[in-house]
């Protein structure tokens, strides 16, 4: 009946973790767009159910207490975009930062559990924004989307043999500020001018949450099932300008007021349905199917409204411009997707005696070499931009592979093993042409296609 | 000729979209310590720490850990900081996580190496960045508490009693820039591009076990500094010249610093007396100027001969700080599988600032702390649980700042203020291992 009852907390321990995350604003992340981890990159990310290294803090954190022994992982990726609007490059930042995590499984009251972390640290800085106009072209899913980073802690128990549990929490910012300018701008000596600011406000902290199950299946393999929240980084900002513009040694009193809201990047919650097939010794064969929540995507475009007071003196040489109207932020209209991910590992044994691995029930040889590859197909959820808005996109086709060196047991030091992945990814996004609605559009009607490459290298050490 | 009049609102856009991705940190562990057992004892940790607080108090010490351990808990301050009547601050109310691993290697390396991870994050913000104007009464310090904290590091033993560990303490920092220019329509656009980047300090640490019970222990904590920086440019508009804008300081810092410790290590009464040297007179102040004066003038390319009378904020003129610390530990075992813990600490932090004597009125004040907590811990047959809660009290040593001849007479620190006030901190943690 005790072990009944711890049991009982145990699998509740992350739910609760879970819980705490309540689905606050975030932005998204290179772990989505172009995998986490060498080993489930090359597989396409197909690994909701095959994922028992620091992956699973991303691809789903049940898996975390199947790890054979606590594991390190550190490791380097790299992705060009050369992504286009009418044969010109956009210039969409590449992607390029460490990559690694922890996984450490144990017994707590006779009961195995896990906890993990994963990170993605960009090494161009942890997150970019860049504002732009509603109406101004844009690779909304790509550009500054994934250079951001990815931390997440999670816990994980096997309340029953066959079945894991776990979750946690993805940290993320949001920011919230006002500023303030005071002082007199002197337009004919610059230097001169007498200005001051101050500032108040916060990067606030932002978690969303990740659940995960999978099941053993005796004969086929493990049955995989991950959820990952919503998330969207929110901007706010309150600006406030007193002061005067010096002009010819007239001082004009000036009063200004801005808000600005913005919902600066977007990913979608996503429910995931992962199988792997393990049935063929040294052989895994996956399948993921992604039903990504695409239509609650909201615009980038920025919400801004402004007050301008001026009290001009009789005689003074200029007018004063308008006070602008607000943005009219228009739906983006995004449609649902269900994105299949497909992957496959084959482990070569291929020299040294047989050994044996702590955390293994049968011997390995001294090296080993996994070989694996992947495919993933995304329908771009994006309408065709006949209007005002430009979000560009195409149908996205991902092609993986990756191999790796295992060395099992290598010495006296190491009684697990020591494995090196490497991985590469091609990525083609298919031409699509837009037509605008009305000949007179500022942009008018363009061709838009690309393509993404991805190297990365993982260094794995499992105790 | 409208272009003056529409100057100040585009920077004002301009520079309300620079702060974008605003982003800095600092740590409160440099206030209150980290972790509750060396939060308790004085924050204290040089010698003494365990677990994944030997993160911040020494990393060298992560290698005493022999169990994989998981902690998680809560952590909250008050503050009650008066001058001239009590300044509003938020309360600090945030989650602890750490996490240690002692790297099962084999051989040589056996019992050798571990690496240790501490978080502590604040429920609904990773960092306050307030920069205000210096004439505003006002006290940093509660502010540099309202900060993420993210460290991590590696213990190495090296045999003989000899330990050594690093690693870094993280924080965030925002550099950006923002492009006022008039667009291919004539109107005056923005465009923005900011990046939040990491910031990191250094942590390297130290241990020699004197005999059986005794530890000398050393650590050396790098500056962790968390800037912003988002420079304005303003061009295209004909022959107006309008100067790059700084909207930019130092949302928060920690001087490096260096604490050195002597600790009893084992038998019921455990003890910890050390001090901590903080390189406080390096301190640049949080404001920047808003305008600076060019070497090199934008338009023409040649040695800047223009007059530059732009104002610029005075030096802090922070010193150097020794903070003495001092705490001890009682264990008791009423069980053969209980241990239960009962401990104390003070530490006096010095004040690294001046006498506010002039136009400005940032005030931080000497503190004298008592803290106080306890832990208990379970043992085989039970699960290897564990629960510590700790309490701080630090009193502001009172202090009467008189403005010199030459303040501005609507000063509100004129012409005096005596400051003064409470800190109350709190915090409970419950740890597994496993």
């Amino acid at each position: 009946m005790r072990r009944l009852a711890a049991l009982a907390a145990l699998t509740a321990l992350p739910c609760a973790l879970a819980a705490l995350a309540a689905p606050t604003p975030a932005r998204a992340n290179e772990a989505d767009t172009y995998g986490l981890g060498s080993r489930s990159t090359a597989m396409g990310s197909a690994v909701a159910a095959d994922a028992p290294d620091f992956s699973a803090n991303y691809y789903n954190p049940a898996a975390l207490v199947g790890a054979r022994g606590p594991s390190l992982s550190i490791g380097y990726v790299h992705a060009w975009n050369h992504l286009a609007v009418n044969g010109q490059d956009n210039h969409v930042s590449n992607v390029h930062g460490i990559v690694g995590g922890l996984a450490l499984p144990g017994t707590l009251l006779g009961v195995p559990f896990a906890f993990g972390v994963g990170l993605y640290l960009p090494d161009s800085g942890i997150s970019r924004v860049k504002a732009l106009r509603q109406e101004t072209p844009r690779w909304a899913l790509y550009d500054e989307r994934a250079s951001i980073v990815f931390l997440a802690a999670n816990l994980a128990v096997r309340p029953l043999p066959w079945l894991e549990i776990g979750g946690g929490v993805a940290f993320l910012a949001s920011t919230r500020g006002r500023f303030e300018i005071t002082g007199t701008a002197d337009i004919l000596h610059p230097y001169d001018s007498q200005l001051r600011h101050q500032v108040d406000a916060d990067l606030a902290s932002v978690r969303y949450p990740q659940l995960g199950a999978r099941a053993r299946v005796d004969g086929f393999g493990f049955v995989g099932l991950a959820y990952r929240g919503q998330t969207r980084i929110k901007l706010a900002l309150d600006a406030h300008l007193q002061g005067a513009v010096s002009f010819s040694g007239l001082d004009v009193p000036l009063l200004y007021d801005l808000a600005s809201r913005t919902v600066n990047a977007f990913l979608p919650q996503q429910f995931v349905l992962g199988l792997s097939f393990q049935r063929v010794k040294g052989l895994h064969v996956n399948a993921d199917f992604t039903f990504v929540d695409w239509s609650a995507f909201e615009s980038p475009t920025a919400l801004t409204t402004s007050n301008l007071q001026v009290k001009l003196p009789p005689g003074v040489p200029f007018s004063l411009p308008p006070n602008p109207k607000a943005t009219v932020v228009l739906p983006p209209g995004f449609k649902n997707r269900l994105v299949p991910r497909f992957g496959v590992e084959y482990l070569v044994p291929v020299a040294g005696g047989m050994r044996r691995l702590s955390g293994e029930q049968e011997d390995r040889r001294a090296v080993e070499i996994p070989l694996r590859a992947g495919y993933v197909y995304e329908r771009s959820p994006v309408p065709p931009q006949t209007g005002v808005t430009n979000f560009v996109d195409g149908d996205r086709h991902t092609f993986s592979l990756g191999a790796g060196v295992t060395l099992n047991a290598p010495g006296a030091v190491l009684a697990g093993s020591l494995t090196l992945d490497l991985h590469a990814q091609l990525s083609v996004l298919t031409e699509r042409v837009t037509h605008k609605d009305n000949p007179a559009d500022f942009i008018g009607d363009y061709r838009s296609s690309g393509s993404m490459v991805g190297l990365g290298s993982a260094l794995t050490v499992v105790f | 000729m409208p272009r003056p009049a529409r100057l100040l609102p585009a920077l004002a856009i301009s520079a309300a979209l620079g702060l974008g991705a605003r982003g800095a940190a600092a740590s409160p562990e440099d206030v209150f310590g980290f972790g509750p057992r060396s939060s308790a004892l004085g924050a204290t940790g040089a010698a003494d720490a365990e677990g994944y607080e030997a993160v911040y108090g020494n990393p060298a010490l992560l290698s005493l850990a022999r169990s994989r351990g998981l902690s998680v808990g809560v952590a909250a301050a008050l503050f009650d900081l008066r001058a001239r009547g009590r300044i509003s601050y938020e309360p600090l109310h945030g989650s602890v996580i750490g996490a240690v691993l002692p790297l099962p290697f084999g051989g040589v390396l056996r019992d050798r190496l571990a690496i240790g991870l501490g978080f502590f994050t604040p429920f609904d913000l990773i960092v306050r960045g307030r920069i205000l104007y210096p004439e505003r009464l006002q006290f940093p310090l509660a502010d540099r508490t309202q900060s993420v904290a993210v460290q991590a590091g590696l213990g190495v033993d090296l045999g003989h009693g000899l330990r050594v560990g690093g690693g870094f303490a993280a924080l965030a920092a925002l550099s950006g820039t923002v492009v006022v220019a008039t667009d291919a329509s004539g109107r005056i656009g923005t465009t923005v591009d900011d990046t939040l980047v990491a910031s990191f300090g250094p942590i390297v640490g130290a241990s020699l076990d004197l005999g059986e019970s005794y530890r000398l222990g050393l650590a050396f904590r790098g500056a962790l500094v968390a800037r912003f920086d988002v420079l304005i440019t303003v061009k295209d508009l004909g022959s107006i010249v309008v100067p790059p804008l700084n909207i930019s300081g130092v949302a928060q810092y920690d001087p490096w610093q260096i604490a050195l410790e002597l600790a009893r290590v084992k038998g019921p009464w455990k003890a910890a007396l050390g001090a901590t040297y903080k390189h406080w007179s390096a301190f640049p102040g949080m404001a920047d100027a808003t305008v600076r004066c060019p070497t090199v003038d934008p338009m023409t390319g040649m040695a800047f001969m223009d007059s530059c009378s732009a104002r610029k904020p005075p030096a802090p003129g922070y010193h150097d700080t020794v903070v003495p610390r001092a705490g001890v530990e009682r264990s008791f075992e009423p069980g053969a599988s209980v241990a239960m813990r009962l401990r104390a600490g003070l530490f006096f932090e010095p004040s690294p600032a001046p006498a506010q004597t002039k136009e400005s009125n940032i005030y931080d004040e000497a503190r004298a702390a008592f803290t106080f907590g306890y832990g208990v811990e379970l043992g085989a047959p039970f699960p290897r649980l564990s629960l510590d809660l700790f309490g701080q009290a630090q009193a502001l040593i009172p202090r009467t700042h008189v403005k010199g001849t030459g303040v501005a007479a609507d000063n509100p620190g004129r012409p005096s203020v005596t400051t003064g006030g409470f800190l109350v901190a709190t915090g409970l943690s419950a740890g597994v291992k496993f």
